[in-house]
């Protein structure tokens, strides 16, 4: 009941002098639930009519969501999964997560003052809304500027990673058609997972092998009877796949588990931290030191000549190079040492007897290598894969069932047979044939188009310089302006204080994205996407054992003024009417239709698919179980015929090639590289005596998931990431599981929880990448208050052969923290720091 | 309907079947028919889709044209079976009925008379379809579909750059249209239909004894005239020169590396470099009458011999063209469209002709390329690397 | 002035202030209205608020006009510090959705989104097409209340003016938190929550 007696209220006001202060009104008539999903309505305003069961798919495997009111309310593994990864809990976190970026976004300095704004302030910052239209023009006008001002040199097209997926809404693709159909940029080889591995191995076993299907797991339980697990956690990042995940593998480690147990195989796991794998299967450890593997695998390799236990005839047959590979082994090379066992025991760590034990463990029966990528993120990373191949042409297994050497089977179901069926293909990144850019100059002013993508802060902070990479010049590109489009540049690359110094070289940051990311809070536009639970789309089901195809239903419409990539470009385009030409005049649905109906028609009638009514509506189909294989079989068969994409076509101890590119950083045979720095006793391990490693994370997808606060809330520890130190290095500092620490080097320093495990010996820890970075302000070596890793990490090449990332090169020193507890502002958008 | 059927079913099943069964199924069904009802009323009776459909090897066909364009569409005008599979002119459908014959006595006696047994003889079927159309340019199919009838304007853009050109070349539209009424055979294991444009470049070539030329497509080669002996395998894209022409024959020399260590059975186009042009069986390429070495070097990128061979020939008459620019085409089509499915794919001249292999090898599982065509566009990747094009980096 | 006419004028007051108050939290200041602000037609308003007991929030927002008179980009300004408050992620800001202020950890689209949306829906009500929101948005709830204020539908005015009242202050805590150049929003959110406060005093 209102209150009569209420005398004063607004006392001589009339409503006549509020109106022209009212603004139009925000509700309308008639039922959202009953009226059709009005596009723009904010997600969940598309209604009850939506609700039920959907299928959608992703990195972390195939579910079904359940929608009702309009929102995603439960997420239910797809039945066919049969080992889903608990990641799957954080999907509608991430749907509805506060980091969401909701509206396009500009930097108000930058809109001011455009190309002239104060770049020192970004990161730290007043944003400010702008509709759809607004922050297409001001994209669109920073791209005319670029292209008439410095030509093509001057944009840069970021590398796009482990883009949201579906094969339609692939948002790089989306990305790299617009901008391409604009004009020429500068773009990347190579990539942060494995770029010293996949520059290194066509050299050596001609392919990249990082991302190569490998021996079938099944012909590895039945051949082997030794695996070693080579600084690999399979059990680990299997959860996550490039594209929709089948967690197939896991039966296999499933049987292997068995098989151990029963002592059928030998398993262990050389790694100085005891793995997750290690722990599931319950295997023998190896411990090494740190970076130390390549010496380690020195002394087993000088075992095996010394013992004769090597395979003659194989290296004869099979490779070339052993004779110029074997005076640096025996010690009549330059460096006059012996590889010998107690020569790398003082260096690894492992005592001499063990390390010719484990040379006549493998020599003796069947040995399946199995290295991870982490080794390879390490100065000179692209030796420990060389050497490792070398130990494998020594053993004569290659090309044997259960025997050789695998750099992938972590990744993707790899190891699972491929079902032979055709997958669907993507939107074209690519221009249509005959068409030609708007600005079609390729002139690049004498810089190089493409660097190597860990090079690219290094362009920004000394453009012009010319590097070695792969056995040519690089001149490294001034680039003004750069667009990265669901990649977040602020979590793979190195060294954010060089970072934060580098970006103020650049005139115009753009970053499409669905969450505030620290590259979208360290750029001038921000656009928002929607997330792929946002679209329809269609995906490969298993991206090497090619299981299926799976229905990504749009669950719920765009959250608020969220867009799909592709409507984001075509809306680009439009502003230089190319518009209908980059969608080809067809809509989301008739593309989805269209792909799924090329790869019907591809897979005829050996993989029949339903039409595609039929597809959607079931939401998947699976195709039957492929034929098992032997990784380089068909080379050990015949290797003139099969010969592999070496410069010989055979193995290649010794590279030629190499060789005569004259590296010191990677000499002509794998050898043994001091660090710049090492735990255990190496270079300024006294200062800093803590090794960090910054491996995939066990409950992300590198950053992605990082802002899924109910998942994060699992691991998390004082709300910020757990830094996993061993009892020993605890007890010195006085550091007790929980507390907060401070992690720091001359690089940076940054805040997290300490993790204190037994899994970890003394002098290592572990941040996982992917950390959010979230510093107390714009200035350079400011507190990250959340735990990046790579806060800490250096940004240098691994050699000037694969000029690949180096993160697991890097030292630090704890401490308990015990200064004012700074908020976490990792997960928030740029804010203002100044005191007011 | 039903009559016809049963009187065909009573025809193949006598024991006189026996005796000379493509005579008696091309003769026994004309002279049935004529018997039967007489000639045209036959021919009618037999061109309705009715009639094809009675066959229950047949339904299935049908089944799967239904969802396409030429099954459901906006205006409900749909073409029946006998408007694409049957020619309109009088004398061609007769020989199409002749031909026909032989796919009702299939059915009759079982050989595809189930979907699993048709399905195992589609290709072979589709094929017979494919080689039709390709001979007359797909003229039932544009019956309806004129070129000189299009607006290339309101076609999707996507398709407006192809279909000029089709127009212009007045290409068979079977060429690119493969698959749009009834599903795919499995081509797993057969060529890229782009290849098809290529025999059709190579089948204009006016070739002269004695003048050099590219190789269209892989084949077999042989050691004699008669084509008896095999010798290996030529690959696509490789230059030779032809002697002479004989018959079906042709006489060609191969000039190229290759590497001392092994038998020598794989050929290379130049020195030190892994691009493939053929590759020999083992006595062919250790023949010394045969094979001649005309110098030998050591390989500074590896330590290895190469030499200098040259042999000579025989071939199928024909298969050559005069330039490589249309096998690039297709190759550099194929590799834009599969290799940026995942990422944006490289610059071909970042790379050299050796460096290639290895790259592409750790890719190419992702793609859904045959093996011919895998081979084409490494081929294209390595002849545009940074060892020929140096104005990239 | 009669009693009956005096409540009828008074009711269309309150539904004029706070669909003002919605139409400020709708959105950052067009430049035509933020220009009316300048030029003073708030003036009335602000004095007779200050009037009603809130001369401190109201001498706040002065200031800021001041200020802002002086300023050559006012629009932009006054939309970064909306963008500040509001736009932003929801840890930064001030979250003006009920269900941030109802779940811990903060979410969006939470079971006060459900509840407005099915609310309004009773009475054949949606959140406008031109407005992408959730419903359990400020500016929705405060438009729904001005709504019911119009309709006279009493009961249900109060209860919404209860539930407002309930995560208002937590709001304009957040709102002070905020880094912002102007004390325009924080001193709008203030004030607010008092008009409500007062309001809810009167309903009862």
């Amino acid at each position: 009941m209102i209150n009569n007696s209420r005398r004063t209220f607004l006392k001589g006001l009339t409503l006549a002098s509020m109106t022209a202060l009212i603004g139009p009104s925000l509700l309308s008539i008639g039922d959202a639930a009953a009226a059709p999903a009005a596009g723009a309505g904010a997600g969940a305003g598309a209604g009850a009519n939506n609700d039920g069961w959907k299928m959608a798919g992703s990195h972390w495997g195939a579910f079904r969501a359940r929608i009702a009111g309009g929102k995603v309310v439960e997420v239910r593994a797809f039945e066919h999964d049969k080992h889903p990864t608990e990641m799957l809990n954080g999907i509608i976190g991430l749907i509805y997560s506060p980091s969401r970026i909701r509206y396009p976004m500009v930097r108000l300095d930058w809109l001011k003052n455009r190309h002239r704004s104060n770049t020192a302030e970004r990161g730290d910052n007043r944003f400010v809304r702008v509709t759809w239209d607004e922050a297409l023009d001001l994209v669109y006008g920073e791209m005319e500027r670029v292209q008439q001002t410095y030509g093509p040199s001057g944009l840069h097209t970021g590398l796009v990673g482990w883009r949201q997926t579906g094969q339609f809404h692939t948002c790089g693709n989306h990305m790299l058609r617009a901008v391409g159909m604009h004009g020429h940029t500068v773009t990347t080889a190579g990539d942060y997972s494995t770029g010293a591995g996949q520059v290194i191995m066509p050299y050596v076993l001609g392919s990249t092998e990082v991302y190569s299907q490998g021996t079938s797991w099944e012909l590895i339980l039945k051949h082997s009877k030794n695996i070693i697990f080579w600084a690999s956690d399979p059990v680990k990042n299997l959860q996550v796949g490039w594209n929709c995940e089948t967690h197939e593998s896991y039966a296999y480690i499933e049987q292997l588990k068995g098989k151990i147990a029963r002592k059928e195989i030998r398993v262990i796991s050389i790694d100085p931290v005891r793995s997750k794998t290690q722990n599931y299967l319950a295997c023998e450890k190896q411990y090494v030191n740190p970076m130390t593997d390549v010496a380690l695998m020195l002394g087993i390799a000088h075992t095996l000549y010394s013992e004769k236990l090597y395979n003659k005839q194989f290296l004869d047959s099979y490779a070339l190079g052993f004779e110029q590979f074997l005076p640096y082994l025996l010690g009549t090379a330059a460096d006059k040492t012996a590889k010998t066992p107690e020569w790398a025991a003082a260096i690894c760590g492992v005592p001499a007897a063990r390390i010719r034990e484990l040379a006549r463990l493998m020599a003796k029966e069947r040995t399946q290598l199995i290295f991870g990528w982490a080794i390879q993120r390490q100065q000179h990373g692209e030796q420990p894969y060389w050497m490792g191949a070398v130990l494998a042409a020594m053993l004569g297994q290659i090309g044997l069932p259960g025997g050789g050497i695998s750099y992938a089977h972590h990744y993707s179901s790899i190891g699972v047979p491929a079902s032979g069926a055709a997958m669907p293909g993507a939107f074209p990144l690519n221009l249509d044939a005959g068409k030609k850019p708007k600005y079609p100059s390729t002139d690049y002013k004498g810089y190089s188009a493409v660097i190597p993508c860990a090079r690219a802060i290094d362009a920004l902070l000394e453009p012009g310089k010319v590097i070695d990479y792969n056995g040519s010049k690089v001149k490294l590109p001034p680039y003004k302006m750069a667009i990265y489009c669901g990649s977040n540049q602020w979590h793979r690359q190195q060294d954010r204080n060089k970072m934060k110094k580098a970006f103020r070289a650049l005139e115009t940051v753009v970053s499409v994205d669905y969450t505030w990311t620290a590259t979208c809070r360290f750029a001038d536009i921000v656009l928002p996407a929607c997330t792929q639970f946002e679209r329809n789309d269609i995906d490969a089901y298993g991206s090497y054992s090619n299981r299926g195809v799976i229905a990504m239903h749009k669950l719920v419409d765009p959250l608020f003024h969220s867009r799909p990539d592709f409507e984001i470009f075509r809306e680009l385009t439009r502003r230089f009417g190319r518009d209908k030409e980059y969608s080809r005049g067809m809509e989301e649905m008739e593309w989805v239709q269209q792909l799924y109906e090329q790869c019907r028609k591809e897979n005829g009638s050996k993989f029949p698919m339903p039409a595609f009514a039929e597809f959607w509506q079931k939401g998947y189909v699976l195709f039957p179980k492929g034929k098992p294989s032997t990784r380089h079989a068909d080379f050990r068969e015949d290797a003139e015929i099969n010969a592999l994409g070496t410069p010989s076509g055979f193995i290649e101890i010794y590279s030629r090639k190499i060789a005569n590119y004259k590296y010191p950083d990677c000499p002509g045979h794998p050898v043994w590289l001091e660090k710049n720095e090492r735990s255990h006793g190496g270079p300024k391990s006294e200062r800093y005596p803590l090794w960090m490693q910054s491996v995939h994370p066990d409950k992300r997808l590198h950053s992605q998931m990082c802002d899924s606060e109910p998942l994060r809330a699992t691991y998390a520890i004082q709300g910020r990431e757990p830094l996993f130190i061993s009892p020993q290095d605890a007890k010195k500092r006085g550091i007790r599981h929980g507390d907060l620490l401070r992690v720091f080097n001359d690089r940076g320093q940054a805040l997290v929880g300490a993790h204190v495990s037994a899994d970890f010996p003394p002098g290592v820890v572990r941040l996982q990448e992917g950390a959010w970075y979230g510093p107390t302000g714009p200035e350079i070596g400011a507190l990250d208050t959340y735990g990046d890793p790579n806060t800490l990490t250096q940004d240098i090449g691994t050699s000037r052969l694969a000029q690949a990332i180096s993160a697991n090169t890097c030292l630090v020193q704890v401490e308990k923290y015990t200064g004012k507890v700074p908020a976490v502002t990792a997960f928030g958008g740029p804010k203002e720091v100044k005191p007011k | 309907m039903k009559k016809i059927w049963r009187w065909l079913a009573e025809l193949f099943s006598k024991p006189s079947t026996r005796i000379g069964l493509g005579v008696l199924v091309t003769v026994g069904f004309i002279a049935g028919i004529l018997a039967w009802q007489g000639f045209n009323k036959a021919m009618d009776l037999t061109n309705t889709t009715e009639f094809c459909v009675s066959c229950h090897t047949m339904q299935g066909n049908q089944t799967e044209l239904k969802p396409t364009v030429h099954g459901t569409n906006r205006s409900g005008v749909t073409p029946g079976c006998p408007d694409c599979h049957v020619p309109h002119d009088f004398s061609d459908k007769i020989a199409r009925k002749m031909k026909a014959s032989v796919e009702v006595w299939s059915h009759l006696t079982g050989k595809i008379g189930t979907a699993d047994k048709f399905e195992a003889h589609r290709l072979r079927l589709a094929q017979n379809e494919w080689d039709r159309f390709k001979a007359n340019g797909s003229k039932e199919c544009r019956t309806c579909h004129d070129y000189s009838k299009m607006d290339f304007d309101k076609m999707r853009p996507a398709s407006q750059e192809p279909m000029r050109g089709a127009a212009e070349r007045d290409q068979s539209c079977m060429d690119c249209h493969k698959g749009i009424a009834h599903h795919m055979p499995d081509m797993k294991n057969s060529h890229n239909p782009a290849f098809d444009s290529l025999v059709q470049a190579a089948d204009s070539t006016r070739i002269q004894d004695g003048n050099s030329y590219i190789n269209a497509l892989p084949r077999e080669l042989y050691s004699d005239e008669a084509l008896g002996k095999a010798a290996g395998r030529i690959e696509i894209a490789t230059p030779l020169k032809v002697l002479k022409q004989v018959g079906d024959a042709q006489q060609i020399e191969l000039l190229a590396w290759r590497k001392s260590k092994g038998y020598g059975r794989v050929w290379y186009s130049q020195f030190g470099m892994n691009i493939v042009v053929a590759t020999l069986d083992k006595a062919t390429a250790q023949d010394k009458s045969l094979v001649e070495v005309l110098e030998s070097k050591e390989d500074p990128n590896t330590g290895l011999i190469w030499q200098k061979v040259r042999a000579v020939f025989w071939t199928k008459q024909g298969g050559v063209m005069e330039s490589a620019d249309p096998i690039w085409d297709v190759a550099r089509n194929s590799y834009q469209t599969s290799c940026s499915v995942c990422h944006k794919q490289p610059d071909v001249a970042h790379f050299d002709s050796n460096t290639w292999p290895g790259l592409f090898s750790g890719m190419v599982g992702f793609t859904n390329m045959d093996k011919d065509t895998q081979a084409l566009v490494l081929k294209y990747l390595q002849n545009h690397s940074s060892d020929f094009d140096k104005t990239a980096h | 002035m009669t009693a009956q006419k005096h409540n009828e004028g008074e009711r269309e007051l309150r539904a004029g202030l706070y669909s003002l108050f919605a139409t400020l939290y709708a959105q950052e200041m067009p430049q035509a209205m933020l220009q009316a602000w300048l030029k003073g037609e708030a003036q009335p308003l602000l004095q007779a608020l200050a009037q009603d007991g809130h001369a401190e929030e109201v001498a706040a927002m002065q200031a800021s006009l001041d200020a802002l008179r002086q300023t050559a980009d006012a629009r932009l300004e006054l939309a970064a510090d909306y963008a500040a408050c509001f736009l932003l992620d929801l840890k930064s800001c001030a979250p003006p959705y009920a269900s941030c202020y109802a779940l811990t950890p903060a979410r969006l689209y939470g079971p006060q989104e459900q509840a407005m949306r099915e609310q309004l829906s009773t009475h054949a009500l949606s959140v406008s097409t031109h407005f992408p929101e959730a419903a359990d948005h400020l500016a929705v709830q405060l438009e729904f209340l001005a709504w019911l204020i119009i309709e006279r539908k009493d009961d249900e005015a109060s209860r919404q003016i209860d539930e407002l009242a309930s995560w208002l202050p937590a709001f304009a805590d957040k709102c002070a938190e905020v880094s912002t150049h102007y004390p325009f929003y924080p001193a709008l959110a203030r004030l607010l929550c008092r008009v409500l406060q007062q309001d809810k005093a009167a309903c009862h």
